[in-house]
């Protein structure tokens, strides 16, 4: 007994301590724009690279990429000087989130000068296409190799998140036409009416009467006496304004709490909004601990039946996919090995979109 | 035509497969029940949004009322002197029942906009009813079998098949619910779990009534519930509890299951919501855990006969800590690979526990034994009741001194079951750290502290029949005297 307990306990100290034995060299420096782990918690980062940021440390973890996140506080010039520290500092690889403003073609340079690969993470396919633009410019631009770009496919939420409001509708058609004169009418911001053709195309796959659309420019504007809307839908963007229509809809006590209020479906093209007021308003007079307001989103909206559903961005699929190509930079694979076939542009080299998604899933 | 009850020498009818059948509908009963219970941790931080120290504390109070509870109930039923139709404890069991239809569910009401008080009325008021009918169906069930029949045979066939009722009570639950009450998105559905407990509630019922119909009392024998004993020194018997090193092993060994495994049940689904981000599966997986238990089981006493239980049993506990520490240390990636490197590590885990968890009581029968070898008395009542108490203990604090290590490692009731992949990580680690611990536990108790081994066993067991008057084996006498 006493043998084989000496030869197990020998036998787990290798094994305990075999994996510190590994060389790890892949410390790959992320430059984010607006975000750090210590403002997330509070809630006072943007919420789109918050998410991003999370499933990359996943993504990272699943391809063995250690990795150290920069801040730049919302300031995109900052975003240069935090990429020329860290190649500096010998980083293996740059992963940089992009917006219009950030001095992309600089990094680049910066990075070529060093044989550093840049990966950007974008949030819509427009500012993919804006870096591809700037580097492509002669002489200005930058013709490195080592460059790829993640984004998310700006134009698959039409159809995704129209496909998906189709669905329910159609389902749902005579509940949700409230006046029963056999049409659902809409109301639309933010932009958000681009998803209406869609909607529409998929109605009449459906055998159903297209929605459609009712002028107000205000969520409490052409209230019956009654205390009924004007409207059958709703469609908003994705930004604040999904909170301030919630509100304005409690206050005629709708969309609120399922039992007691009524309903218009409710849909946005991404959960980004600010929902902090809400969680204030449903919990009027009480003291809110600061980690439930941050982590507070449009999701708990949705989860709450206050909203129908939202286009999501699937980060875990941009995170993956960024981790990928990261990997693949590092280990001198072919660019896009593991990357889903699917996400990869066939018109524009080295770019990855990544279509959104709908929260909630079926 | 109608099929002839046979009947026995006492006119009741013939102890059969549907005596064992009854018998296990009871616990099936019992488990729609409790399947849930595993369930609450999940169910009142996740979506209630209870804050997870109130809730740890909340646990320990009612906890400590379950410990209470138990002989409180049983004491009533003993006082109950009354005349029954049929029997007493039929009597009990189908009012029981009756509470359980509700019972379970009240400990889920999905009212996530209450204010914390309510919540907090609402948690207490809803546990402490669901257990009382828990107890008033549960208690008298465990008795119930020395009334259906005397025969010893039939008594180990009652004893086998309420296993069977309980594995098939917990399997089910076990594997379904995952699927049923997490969403796509991994969070749990408040809403989803209270129908799903009203409804198994109502399978509870069923089952119950099917048990109450169909049992035979063929004993007449007035047979109490709870433990009454002649008045002991508290102090004096924990002193000679602490002396009986085998009864201390023991204990040790089933407060590091219970501390550990047991009170990681959360981790372990928080590990599947955040870090697979597949809590469906997470009650196939489990499922997958049984089948080295399943498929030991039957060789035990083989095995136990020819290698003794202290020697199984701590090899059991070894086993276990090599899976634990491959937990630890192998890379379970996020992913399908890594799930399939956890199952792996589970299977040899829950082998070294399948061990133990078969013989683990009749270790306490042969600790039982060592104090009548060693002080002349048994002192059945007092050890036992000092095992339960300590595995109580350790059943009651598992859970929630678990839920203070997940808080302290970041985990937060806001973020459902979608926690930062940081705290989702550090999870991961905490849970192969609490299997690990548990196997420790086992293996000092076990190892260690337990001195009964196959050959001071056989030892003891002689000394005890030549001191009761039975004949010691001639072939043993030989080897004694040689």
């Amino acid at each position: 007994m006493k043998k084989l307990i000496a030869l197990l306990l020998s036998l787990i100290t290798i094994l305990a301590i075999a994996p510190a034995c590994s060389i790890n060299d892949t410390e790959v420096s992320v430059i984010w724009l607006n975000y750090s782990a210590e403002r997330a918690l509070k809630g006072d980062c943007d919420q789109f690279q918050a998410t991003i940021a999370d499933a990359f440390d996943r993504g990272a973890y699943i391809e063995k990429i250690d990795h150290v996140d920069y801040d730049a506080e919302n300031n995109p010039a900052t975003q240069l000087t935090l990429a020329e520290s860290a190649l500096e500092k010998g980083c293996s690889a740059l992963v940089v989130y992009a917006t219009e403003l950030t001095p992309s073609v600089a990094i680049v340079k910066a990075a070529e000068a060093k044989e550093v690969s840049v990966t950007f993470i974008c949030e819509s396919s427009l500012v993919a296409l804006a870096i591809k633009a700037a580097l492509a410019v002669p002489v200005v631009g930058s013709s490195y190799e080592k460059v790829a770009i993640v984004a998310v496919d700006t134009a698959s939420l039409t159809k995704v998140l129209g496909t998906k409001i189709a669905s329910d509708l159609a389902a749902n058609y005579d509940k949700f036409d409230r006046n029963k004169d056999g049409k659902i009418s809409y109301i639309a911001f933010s932009g958000a009416s681009l998803l209406v053709p869609e909607i529409n195309a998929k109605l009449v796959e459906a055998e159903k009467p297209e929605i459609e659309m009712v002028s107000f420019t205000a969520i409490n504007e052409g209230w019956t006496e009654a205390g009924e809307p004007p409207y059958e839908l709703i469609l908003t963007g994705n930004n604040d304004l999904v909170v301030e229509l919630l509100l304005a809809l409690r206050e005629k006590e709708f969309n609120y709490k399922k039992l007691v209020t009524n309903f218009i479906p409710f849909y946005t093209v991404g959960i980004e909004a600010n929902a902090r007021d809400l969680l204030i308003n449903e919990r009027a007079g009480e003291e809110i601990e600061e980690e439930e307001l941050a982590a507070y989103s449009v999701m708990n909206a949705i989860d709450s039946g206050y909203i129908s559903a939202a286009g999501l961005v699937n980060d875990d699929e941009v995170a993956l996919s960024t981790a990928a190509i990261v990997r693949n930079f590092i280990k001198g694979n072919e660019m896009m090995k593991g990357v889903e076939e699917s996400y990869i542009s066939t018109e524009i080299n080295g770019v990855v979109l990544v279509p959104y998604t709908v929260y909630p899933n079926a | 035509m109608k099929k002839e009850k046979v009947l026995d020498a006492q006119g009741h009818r013939k102890f059969s497969m549907l005596d064992c059948l009854s018998y296990a509908a009871g616990d099936f009963g019992c488990n729609m029940s409790f399947a849930l219970k595993s369930t609450l941790i999940i169910f009142w931080t996740q979506f209630m949004r209870m804050d997870s120290a109130l809730y740890a504390l909340l646990l320990i109070i009612v906890q400590a009322w379950d410990a209470i509870n138990d002989p409180l109930i049983g004491s009533i039923i003993d006082r109950d002197k009354r005349k029954y139709k049929r029997n007493k404890f039929l009597a009990y069991i189908w009012l029981g029942s009756i509470g359980l239809i509700v019972g379970g569910a009240l400990c889920f009401i999905p009212l996530q906009d209450a204010g914390r008080i309510a919540k907090i009325i609402i948690f207490i008021a809803g546990y402490v009813v669901w257990d009382a009918f828990y107890t008033v169906a549960n208690v008298p069930y465990g008795s119930l079998l020395s009334l259906i029949s005397k025969d010893p045979a039939d008594r180990a066939s009652l004893s086998a098949w309420r296993s069977v009722g309980s594995m098939v009570g917990n399997m089910v639950p076990m594997v379904i619910l995952p699927m049923i009450i997490y969403d796509a998105n991994n969070n749990i559905v408040g809403p989803r779990v209270f129908l799903a407990a009203l409804i198994m509630g109502v399978l509870g019922f069923i089952s119950f009534q099917f048990m109450i119909r169909t049992t035979e009392i063929r004993v007449l024998d007035d047979v109490k519930v709870s433990e009454e004993g002649p008045k002991t020194n508290i102090l004096k018997s924990f002193g000679n509890f602490m002396k009986n090193r085998p009864a201390v092993g023991a204990t040790i060994a089933a407060m590091g299951m219970f501390l550990g495994m047991q009170g990681g049940t959360a981790a372990v689904t928080v590990l599947f919501q955040s870090y697979f981000k597949n809590v469906q599966i997470s009650g196939v997986v489990m499922l997958f855990q049984m089948i080295p238990i399943v498929l030991f089981t039957p060789l035990a006493r083989k095995l136990v006969t020819k290698y003794g239980k202290k020697e199984l049993a701590t090899l059991g506990a070894l086993c276990s800590i090599i899976a634990c520490v491959l937990m630890l240390v192998l890379r379970i990636s996020p992913d399908g690979k890594g799930i399939i490197v956890y199952v792996v590590c589970q299977l040899i885990n829950s082998l070294g526990m399948g061990i133990y968890s078969t013989v683990s009581w009749s270790m306490m029968g042969d600790a039982i034994d060592y104090n009548e070898w060693k002080t002349g008395s048994r002192d059945e009542g007092t050890v036992y009741s000092l095992h339960s108490f300590f595995r109580k203990l350790a059943q009651g604090l598992g859970p929630s001194l678990v839920l203070l290590v997940m808080a302290a490692l970041g985990y937060s009731e806001y973020h459902a079951g979608n926690q930062l992949f940081e705290v989702a990580l550090k999870l991961r680690y905490l849970v192969a750290g609490l299997f690990l611990f548990s196997a420790l536990m086992q293996f000092v108790g076990l190892g260690i502290v337990y001195n009964l081994d196959k050959k001071t066993l056989e030892k003891m067991n002689n000394e005890l029949d030549e001191k009761h008057g039975k004949s010691v084996p001639a072939a043993q006498s030989a080897v004694e005297a040689e």
